[in-house]
């Protein structure tokens, strides 16, 4: 749990939050391009972590290091951090398109260079073709791709994972599962898995930190 | 570069729209603050003031017994809008059925048509010699009319529950059909009857809503004053009422002043309640999922059910407003002694013919647009802005949030208007919108709060992860997911701008008409079947805009959230 | 339907809408400020501006006619407004009394001089030609108020019905009216507060023993005249408190006699309609104008088929239909501070 703590791509230092019934304290590093899992039955906190680390839950104390840069108050929208949920999280207003090209919006990125950004993450996800479509039009494991389409057209500096594959069948699941691990060493990103799941945890990441209730 | 510039183009219009949602909320909000002082004062202006409240007082005592009138029809009245509001919200919710959409275009009616006309709806219809009675006596061989309950407290709450039912019926029924299935589910799979899942598990989610909804119908009892007058039996008397004593005809603005302090204090506490029971309830409105398919109506049971229920609604609520209608299409016969009221068209000729019909529509709807786009943007900007607090997302600082919106109920539009002519002698349509919209915007902000409150809380996340700022997110992804909510918010308030018809009297404008002044106007001068014809038109007026914002997203299925 | 081009979509309407919003603001502000003119020149000669309550000043009333006289006759501006009722007409002129918007105030009656005198918001003028109104209408000896029209309160029958109807104030108590009498509520209505004043001019100090006695037979004390007498017109009731000129109204347009106006014998309350000179008014040369004007045959003809009431004028022709109106025998006269007294006593009698 402690090797990359100081010189670390990713480094977590003291991060702590109180609850009534729960506490977390937490310290841990991450070299870029590594991947890790947190483990731990539900109502452990695992996911809390995660969005401590994103910027969605204000810790009590600790100091979070992303690539050198200090992200205490730093908003969520600008850390860099990418985030697949569990349920996708798609916006179901806009086409499969437009939710992959999203981030890109807000970078000045012209419309044509948007669109040949998104058909090129469809075809490496095997989504070729899909662009127009709706979101509800898309089964489980479509929407999932397209989730993390969406996450990585913009290219962040580290992807955390809210248990990705938990809505999944069996089946899909297994499938997914090495088709993440496959994509994370390809396109070389730094990942944070949460999942509660033991073997998922040891096919998709390098590490893993066990969290207790 | 060209990219970037385009970019920060697109973020400064982000930023100018939300400063101009800022200001018209601080607008808004200053409308209802500065009226709303004013007018108390003047109870602490002088000592006297508080010695009116003295125990002893004549005046005190009946204070205090229009307190208590005020406050057991008030309870007794939105525990009857429940009770009629929940099946209706049932059917319009989990089931689909010819006429579906036209039961929720009902729930606009009780926002448009001054309650003047309502009470004169059930009078035309209950009354003693209504078409209910008339009817039972004719076919029932009765000499003396059957139904008599109008004048007395069952007649307040009656009216009272009726009128306001549709209120329960939008409010819960948004709900309703958003509660996930797998609880449900779960529950009729461990042996539950249907019965026993409503009461454990449907009802204490849909409590939230029950709960804002009744609120909204108790304080809509609260400042009633036609319809508690006119069957409150004799004598009955409620706050409202002392208030207006005290402040026309004594011109006696101390006791009015303290009068004022003491509804308002009455009310305030009432949403203060409210706002903490909501906050302990508040658990069962996350979580909630995509609008549920319709079923269509199965079974014998139900089916009969649903009829009994729709006949019922029929008779006590549609019947009151077709007599409007009807009566609008009598005029009196010819001939000595008939007096008679037959069939014709002669109100309706004379009230389109009127010089002053068109200019009067014409003025209600530009009204009633610049009341709903101030209201419904001032409703939009609180409630994104009371979203941003806290990186923990949507919960922090949520009481003062809830009872700013909430406030405006809390103070009667007499208070209001006489606080406005403290402050500006000689009102224009400007101070109008402005008092108007002050007393809509909470209106608007429980649809459009509820509509964000749809959006799940990880789409919420993912706009966070992926938008630069606030800003961004609320244009790009929280907007366009609420648009339904909105628009609905925006007929709320030109509905409520359409029937007000006592701020242009208080305001006392120069040369300005709307239908609702001229439908008081008409019924002020024995032109009865006049007026009702201007009441249909109203309704209409109303009832369109909530039916075209109804249907208006029913295509658009990827926005349903 | 590209979700690009909707979001785009979406932007424009809120553009648009908001666009729209700055321009109708704008127009309407610019209307508003050319609605200003009496306010802004203190010596604009020829503006006049008249407070008078809602049924004086619509379509039907008697106002936009006499205006239109009045602006022919004189050449002077007038801009009518309406404040409510009568009552509402009194309070506003009461709240601007340091800096008064209007020149006259139309409506006042008998029950409201004494608070309109109290308040000093009138100023006295009689006018020229005021021997037409004779002394028993006379509202105050120093002309505070000029009288223009009045009527007799009676309780006004439904033919129709099939009942008996009573032939005075103490019949009403008869156990055969229990739930047939609309009144009014004389905390917010003429009429209401006419009859309050009948029964302390008929019984005097015996009025609370009436009123405990007339109580079972009132089915409701409607909020205003429109309420109460559309609940009469609608066969709530058989009988209701009106104007003994009410019958009129419905023989010239409802071209009906089944409502009747019932004289007692004892006598009838009257409400004397009046207008006066605002203290303080910007305008007051225009203001004396047209009070002169209210009392001359032109004014006064325009009267009876749009207020129904008896004009103060004895030479102006009454319509036909007026036959149908009664006269009472005889004209009984409350003070209205004592009326005033009467009213909370009576409300927490029916209160109990």
């Amino acid at each position: 749990m402690n090797g990359y703590l100081t010189d670390g791509y990713l480094v977590v230092s003291g991060l702590h939050k109180q609850w009534p019934m729960k506490e977390i304290d937490i310290s841990f590093g991450l070299a870029k391009g590594d991947s890790l899992a947190i483990l731990g039955p539900s109502g452990c906190g695992k996911s809390s972590v995660l969005r401590m680390i994103a910027g969605l839950l204000l810790p009590d104390a600790g100091k979070i290091m992303l690539d050198g840069k200090d992200l205490t108050g730093v908003d969520p929208g600008k850390r860099n951090i990418g985030m697949v949920f569990q349920d996708h999280a798609l916006f179901p207003h806009l086409s499969v398109e437009d939710n992959i090209a999203y981030g890109l919006v807000s970078a000045g990125v012209t419309k044509r260079e948007r669109r040949r950004v998104a058909s090129e993450w469809l075809g490496r996800f095997g989504l070729a073709g899909f662009g127009r479509r709706r979101i509800e039009s898309l089964s489980g494991g479509e929407k999932q791709r397209v989730s993390l389409a969406r996450t990585l057209a913009v290219n962040p500096a580290l992807v955390l994972f809210d248990e990705p594959l938990s809505s999944l069948d069996t089946e899909l699941r297994k499938r997914l599962q090495i088709e993440l691990r496959t994509r994370q060493q390809e396109l070389g990103y730094t990942a944070i898995y949460v999942t509660h799941d033991e073997d998922e945890a040891a096919v998709l990441a390098d590490r893993v930190i066990r969290m207790k209730l | 570069m060209v990219a970037t510039k385009r970019a920060s183009l697109t973020g400064m219009i982000y930023t100018a729209l939300a400063i101009v949602g800022g200001l018209f909320f601080a607008l808004v909000m200053l409308s209802f603050l500065v009226p709303a002082c004013l007018s108390i004062i003047p109870a602490f202006g002088i000592a006297s003031g508080a010695s009116y409240l003295a125990v002893g007082q004549p005046a005190t005592g009946r204070i205090f017994a229009a307190f208590r009138f005020t406050m057991t029809e008030a309870l007794l009245s939105s525990t009857l809008a429940i009770a009629i509001g929940l099946p209706a919200a049932f059917l319009a919710a989990r089931r689909d059925f010819p006429g579906r959409r036209a039961l929720l275009a009902l729930s606009g009616v009780p926002l448009c048509i001054p309650p003047m006309i309502i009470a004169l709806a059930f009078v035309l219809f209950y009354g003693r010699q209504g078409y209910l009675n008339t009817f039972l006596m004719k076919y029932g061989n009765l000499t003396e009319p059957p139904v008599t309950f109008l004048y007395s407290l069952a007649g307040v709450v009656i009216a009272h529950g009726f009128y306001n039912f549709p209120v329960v019926l939008r409010t819960v029924s948004q709900v309703w059909e958003r509660l996930p299935e797998a609880e449900e589910d779960a529950a009729r799979l461990l042996g539950a009857g249907q019965l026993r899942i409503f009461r454990t598990i449907t009802l204490p989610r849909l409590s939230g809503a029950i709960l804002a909804s009744s609120a909204l119908v108790f304080l809509y009892c609260f400042f009633s004053f036609i319809i508690v007058l006119l069957f409150g039996g004799v004598g009955g008397t409620t706050l409202e009422v002392e208030l207006y004593q005290a402040a026309r005809s004594s011109f006696d603005f101390h006791l009015a002043g303290s009068i004022a302090l003491v509804e308002t204090a009455c009310a305030l506490g009432i949403v203060i309640l409210y706002v903490y029971a909501q906050k302990k309830l508040s658990a069962g409105t996350a979580a909630l999922a995509i609008s549920r398919k319709r079923q269509r109506l199965s079974g014998l049971g139900e089916i009969s059910g649903a009829l009994l229920y729709f006949l019922f609604l029929l008779v006590f609520f549609i019947g009151p407003l077709v007599s409007i209608l009807i009566r609008s299409f009598m005029q009196n016969g010819s001939g000595a002694f008939s007096g008679a009221l037959r069939f014709g068209t002669g109100a309706w000729a004379t009230l389109l013919g009127r010089a002053g019909f068109l200019p009067a529509l014409g003025t209600t709807l530009v009204n009633g647009a610049a009341v709903a786009l101030l209201s419904s943007c001032a409703a939009l900007f609180f409630a994104l802005a009371r979203g941003k607090r806290g990186f923990s997302g949507l919960r922090e600082g949520r009481s003062l949030s809830r009872i700013i919106p909430m406030a405006p109920l809390a103070v009667s539009s007499v208070v209001l208007g006489f606080g406005w002519t403290l402050l500006v002698p000689r009102g224009n349509i400007l101070v109008l919108i402005l008092a108007q919209s002050a007393m809509a915007w909470p209106f608007a902000w429980t649809q459009i709060q509820a509509a964000l409150d749809r959006i799940p809380k990880s789409v919420h996340d993912a706009s966070m992860m992926l938008s630069p700022g606030p800003l961004d997110r609320s244009f790009r992804v929280l907007i366009p997911l609420s648009y339904r909510g909105i628009l609905s918010g925006a007929g709320f308030a030109f509905a409520i701008s359409a029937g007000d018809a006592s701020l242009p009297l208080v305001l006392s404008l120069t040369r300005f008409e709307n239908i609702s002044l001229m439908l008081f106007r008409l019924v002020g001068s024995y032109r009865f079947s006049e007026a009702c014809a201007c009441a249909v038109v109203l309704a209409v007026l109303s009832g369109a805009v909530f039916f075209l914002q109804d249907g208006e997203t029913r295509p658009d299925k990827e926005h349903d959230l | 339907m590209p979700a690009e081009g909707m979001m785009t979509k979406s932007r424009l309407l809120s553009f648009f809408l908001i666009l729209s919003f700055f321009i109708s603001l704008s127009a309407v502000c610019a209307s508003g400020k050319n609605d200003k003119p009496a306010n802004a020149s203190g010596t604009a000669s020829n503006e006049l501006v008249v407070y008078a309550y809602d049924s004086f000043t619509a379509d039907w009333g008697p106002g936009p006619e006499l205006v239109k006289r009045f602006e022919a006759k004189t050449g002077y501006k007038v801009t009518m407004i309406s404040c409510g009722d009568a009552a509402q007409v009194l309070s506003r002129a009461v709240l601007e009394k340091k800096a008064p918007a209007s020149d006259v105030l139309v409506g006042i009656d008998n029950n409201l001089i004494d608070t309109a005198r109290k308040e000093d918001v009138l100023a006295p003028y009689k006018p020229a030609t005021s021997s037409i109104v004779s002394k028993d209408l006379v509202l105050a000896n120093d002309w505070l108020l000029t009288p223009y029209d009045w009527g007799y309160f009676a309780m006004i029958f439904d033919s129709a019905s099939g009942i008996t109807p009573p032939a005075s104030l103490e019949d009403l108590t008869k156990p055969e009216y229990a739930k047939k009498i609309i009144l009014m509520d004389p905390r917010t209505s003429t009429p209401g507060t006419g009859f309050l004043a009948w029964t302390l001019a008929v019984y005097g100090k015996n009025y609370t023993d009436y009123w405990t006695r007339l109580k079972g037979n009132i089915l409701t004390m409607a909020p205003g005249w429109d309420t109460g007498y559309g609940l009469f017109t609608s066969g709530e009731a058989p009988l209701v408190i009106s104007y003994t000129t009410s019958p009129a109204y419905h023989v010239e347009n409802d071209k009906t006699d089944r409502y009747k106006a019932l004289i007692f014998p004892e006598g009838h309350t009257a409400q004397i309609e009046g207008l006066g000179l605002v203290n303080g008014a910007k305008n007051p040369k225009a203001a004396k104008a047209f009070i002169d004007f209210m009392l001359t045959d032109e004014a006064q003809s325009v009267l009876p088929l749009t207020q129904w009431m008896y004009p103060v004028s004895k030479t102006i022709k009454l319509p036909d239909s007026y036959k149908a109106a009664p006269m009472a025998s005889k004209t009984l006269t409350v003070p209205s501070a004592d009326v005033a007294a009467a009213v909370d006593t009576v409300i927490s009698i029916l209160a109990k």
